[in-house]
């Protein structure tokens, strides 16, 4: 929805700050560090996107979804619902509330199938365990917990609306690099914490540090918190820092052991033999951890 | 805001994290069905905890379907950004087995009934009343980018009031950038306008001032529909046969007064009507400047369809008054907001003192009444009291007289004194020992009453003159809904 920002839910209700994101998410940093959060919340932003790029959705739907999960986490344990059922019902509402149509049920599951089976084995070895009636119950959870606040505000439109602004064509040529910078954006928490019109605009800050521009006298007329601009650039900034030296491939399985569960999972397909058992002694571990917290 | 509800959709097979979860009707009681809307009965319940009355929505969700429907979530999402007084509020969404509440304001009816109340009289102010908030409504709509794409009187909720309140977004939506293609398939027949009826694709706001127009035209024949088509073709017909256009002459479009028509997908050549109707026999009682904000609703070219925005500034509306109201309500604000604390100061004050006024007002009154009759008693014993001196004055003599007098004598003070006075005396004092304590205790009551009393006067005295002033700066700008007759 094109209407006001500053009379919109997103506004009034979904910008938290950094005190309520940590005090939330404290029970689950006791059993993996921060920076194992973080490739967590990566991974699944990762898992959206895939799905959403199969199901060939509009970005501006993958871009609801995924903050859809940042505002499910942000307000409950990952052991409250599996991440891997959360993603692809956040999909599923995002569709409808984009406009995008609706994902027919039987769709929407064989392409969570074919993804983890093709692009995320290494990440999820067995098969894809839930079903729509999960993803329908999910969808209920969600609603509710964010209560029913659905319509987002993303940076695209101001971005393309500033570069629009920019002197000459700079705009033209610094959009796309930008706007890419946007879509990083969404494996932070920005999103979360600022409004879209200060994070686009700090994409379009470091868009004009990589491509060696000069907007300086155009930031300085903006006469914007330039401080919460620095703070936004530098956690996309610590993103990038953290890719450089992170093999997804590689280390996502030993923090998906370690990740929060939820006490009962659907009953998994049969024939898993020794990957299932292991699963099982991972949750049997978890459920101990959690008793002795409380 | 919501309500957790346990088990949510599929009992057995729940993994979702169970809460402590409450029953809807816990909340809620149901009272009466009012009605089917586009996905679900409406029913009406009151607030078990704060008796008021709402009109519960029921979604029903079918497994192995879409999840919450598309309407409902449309409905939901835009809700929840739009509050404005024109536009009915969605307190609550509520989950339960199977099924979603919608928890809205309660309005009395819908202007579709509303026409069925009024056996064809409608007063014209009511009228103006009713164009004015639906198009401030409108505006408020259009102001945030939402379509409604469903206006009808069965979509136009009415309150005890007069308020009229935009209802049913199940087919609303946002638009806005990128450009889509919508549905031509929205808008009920008889209230879609001809570009839509052509097969126009995009489409905007202009869309819902067509509606508007065809709901101010049965406003004003108090329900009579403008164009009650059967089908596509009939409808373009009985549209083209109005004299709409003030810019050509009457009847149907031509080329030049709606270029881009011939270019719509379902377009087809219409012959050109000959139009003898006028307006004055179309809406016979509205007045010529609502036939003219009328005219210009009604035009078949989208483009040139007045704004709903546009539409409140009409010179139709100028003795409704809105401009004066409007900064008199501003200067009221602040006032009220200062009235507002010193009135809360005030309310736990008399709450304090009201018992305590309650628990001295019936023992003083017995007090009084004790004394009252102790006094009356205590009267009644000097004048007895004063009667035996003559009597023991009367006795000498009569002792004198003879032993036989004496004995008479004797029994006659024995009556006197012993009898009748004594015991009226007797009689006195418990009462008046049991009035003492009594006042030895309503009087620190009184005492501490007094002060508390005398605080609370103050306030409200200066609480009163504010208090007056905001309701006359309201019922400056009430003339809005005061034009409209409340319902019976």
């Amino acid at each position: 929805m094109a209407g006001n920002f500053w009379q919109s839910s997103h506004y009034h209700q979904w910008l938290l700050d950094k005190q309520d994101l940590a005090r939330e998410q404290q029970h689950d940093l006791k059993i993996v560090t921060e920076e194992e959060y973080q490739k967590i919340m990566i991974f699944f932003a990762n898992f959206i996107q895939a799905i959403g790029e199969h199901l060939k959705v509009r970005q501006q739907v993958i871009a609801t979804a995924t903050v859809y999960l940042k505002r499910f986490y942000a307000r409950n344990s990952l052991k409250s619902i599996d991440p891997w059922l959360m993603a692809p019902t956040c999909i599923f509402l995002a569709s409808k509330v984009e406009e995008f149509g609706l994902i027919s049920n039987s769709r929407l599951i064989t392409t969570c199938q074919t993804v983890v089976k093709n692009k995320f084995s290494h990440a999820y070895p067995q098969e894809y365990p839930f079903r729509i009636s999960n993803v329908l119950e999910c969808e209920f959870y969600l609603l509710e917990m964010m209560d029913c606040c659905l319509v987002l505000y993303h940076p695209y439109r101001d971005l393309t609306q500033y570069c629009a602004d920019l002197p000459s064509t700079e705009g033209d040529k610094i959009l796309p690099l930008a706007w890419r910078i946007a879509n990083d954006s969404l494996r932070t928490d920005v999103s979360l914490l600022y409004p879209p019109y200060l994070i686009a605009l700090a994409c379009l800050h470091i868009a004009c540090v990589i491509d060696q521009k000069d907007l300086k006298q155009w930031f300085a007329e903006l006469s914007v918190d330039t401080e919460k601009i620095l703070e936004i650039t530098r956690q996309i900034l610590s993103l990038y820092e953290l890719w450089k030296n992170y093999d997804e491939k590689a280390e996502i399985i030993t923090i998906l052991r370690k990740m929060p569960k939820p006490k009962s999972c659907p009953s998994p397909p049969p024939n898993q033999g020794t990957n299932n058992q292991d699963g099982a002694q991972q949750s049997q571990n978890q459920q101990q951890t959690q008793q002795q917290q409380t | 805001m919501v309500v957790k509800y346990k088990h949510a959709i599929h009992g057995d097979n729940s993994f979702c994290f169970p809460e402590k979860l409450e029953n809807i009707m816990q909340k809620y009681e149901k009272l009466e069905k009012i009605g089917e809307g586009t996905y679900g009965t409406v029913f009406k319940a009151k607030n078990r905890e704060s008796h008021e009355i709402v009109a519960l929505k029921r979604v029903r969700l079918d497994e192995d379907d879409e999840g919450v429907p598309s309407c409902a979530l449309r409905e939901i999402c835009l809700l929840k950004e739009l509050k404005h007084r024109n536009i009915v509020r969605l307190h609550d969404v509520l989950h339960s087995e199977k099924k979603l509440t919608l928890v809205f304001e309660y309005c009395d009816q819908d202007l579709k009934k509303y026409f069925d109340s009024c056996n064809g009289e409608i007063d014209q102010d009511t009228v103006k009343s009713f164009m004015y908030q639906l198009l401030r409504g409108l505006a408020f709509c259009h102001s945030n980018n939402v379509l409604h794409r469903d206006l009808k009187p069965q979509n136009l909720l009415i309150n005890k009031n007069g308020e009229l309140k935009l209802a049913d977004f199940g087919l609303a939506r946002a638009f806005g950038i990128p450009v889509r293609v919508y549905s031509a398939e929205v808008v009920t027949l008889w209230y879609r306008p001809p570009d839509v009826l052509f097969g126009a694709k995009i489409y905007s706001t202009s869309i819902d001032m067509w509606s508007a127009g065809c709901i101010f035209a049965e406003l004003a024949n108090a329900g009579r529909p403008l164009f009650p088509g059967n089908d596509v073709d009939d409808q373009l017909k009985r549209i083209f046969k109005y004299p709409f256009f003030q810019y050509l002459l009457l009847g149907t479009p031509t080329e030049e007064t709606w270029p881009k028509m011939t270019q719509l997908p379902d377009f087809k050549a219409f012959p050109l009507y000959h139009v003898s109707t006028t307006w004055q026999q179309v809406v016979p009682k509205l007045s010529s400047k609502g036939r003219d904000l009328l005219q210009r609703l009604l035009v078949c070219n989208p483009d040139q369809r007045i704004s709903a925005e546009e539409g409140l500034q009409h010179g139709y509306f100028s003795d409704l008054n809105p401009s004066l109201a409007t900064p008199i309500l501003q200067l009221a604000t602040p006032i009220l907001q200062l009235a507002l604390p010193i009135l809360q100061l005030t309310l736990p004050i008399l709450q304090l003192a009201l018992p305590i006024l309650q628990l001295t007002t019936p023992i003083l009154q017995l007090a009084t009444h004790i004394l009252q009759l102790a006094t009356y008693i205590l009267q009644l014993v000097p004048p007895i009291l004063q009667l035996v001196p003559p009597i023991l004055q009367l006795a000498p003599p009569i002792l004198q007289l003879a032993p036989p007098i004496l004995q008479l004598a004797l029994p006659i003070l024995q009556l006197a004194i012993l009898q009748l006075a004594l015991p009226i005396l007797q009689l006195a004092l418990p009462i008046l020992q049991l009035a003492l304590p009594i006042l030895q205790l309503a009087l620190p009551i009184l005492q501490l009453a007094i002060p508390i009393l005398q605080l609370a006067l103050l306030i409200l005295h200066l609480a009163l003159p504010i208090l007056q002033l905001v309701i006359s700066i309201l019922q400056l700008d009430t003339p809005i809904l005061q034009l409209v007759t409340p319902f019976s």
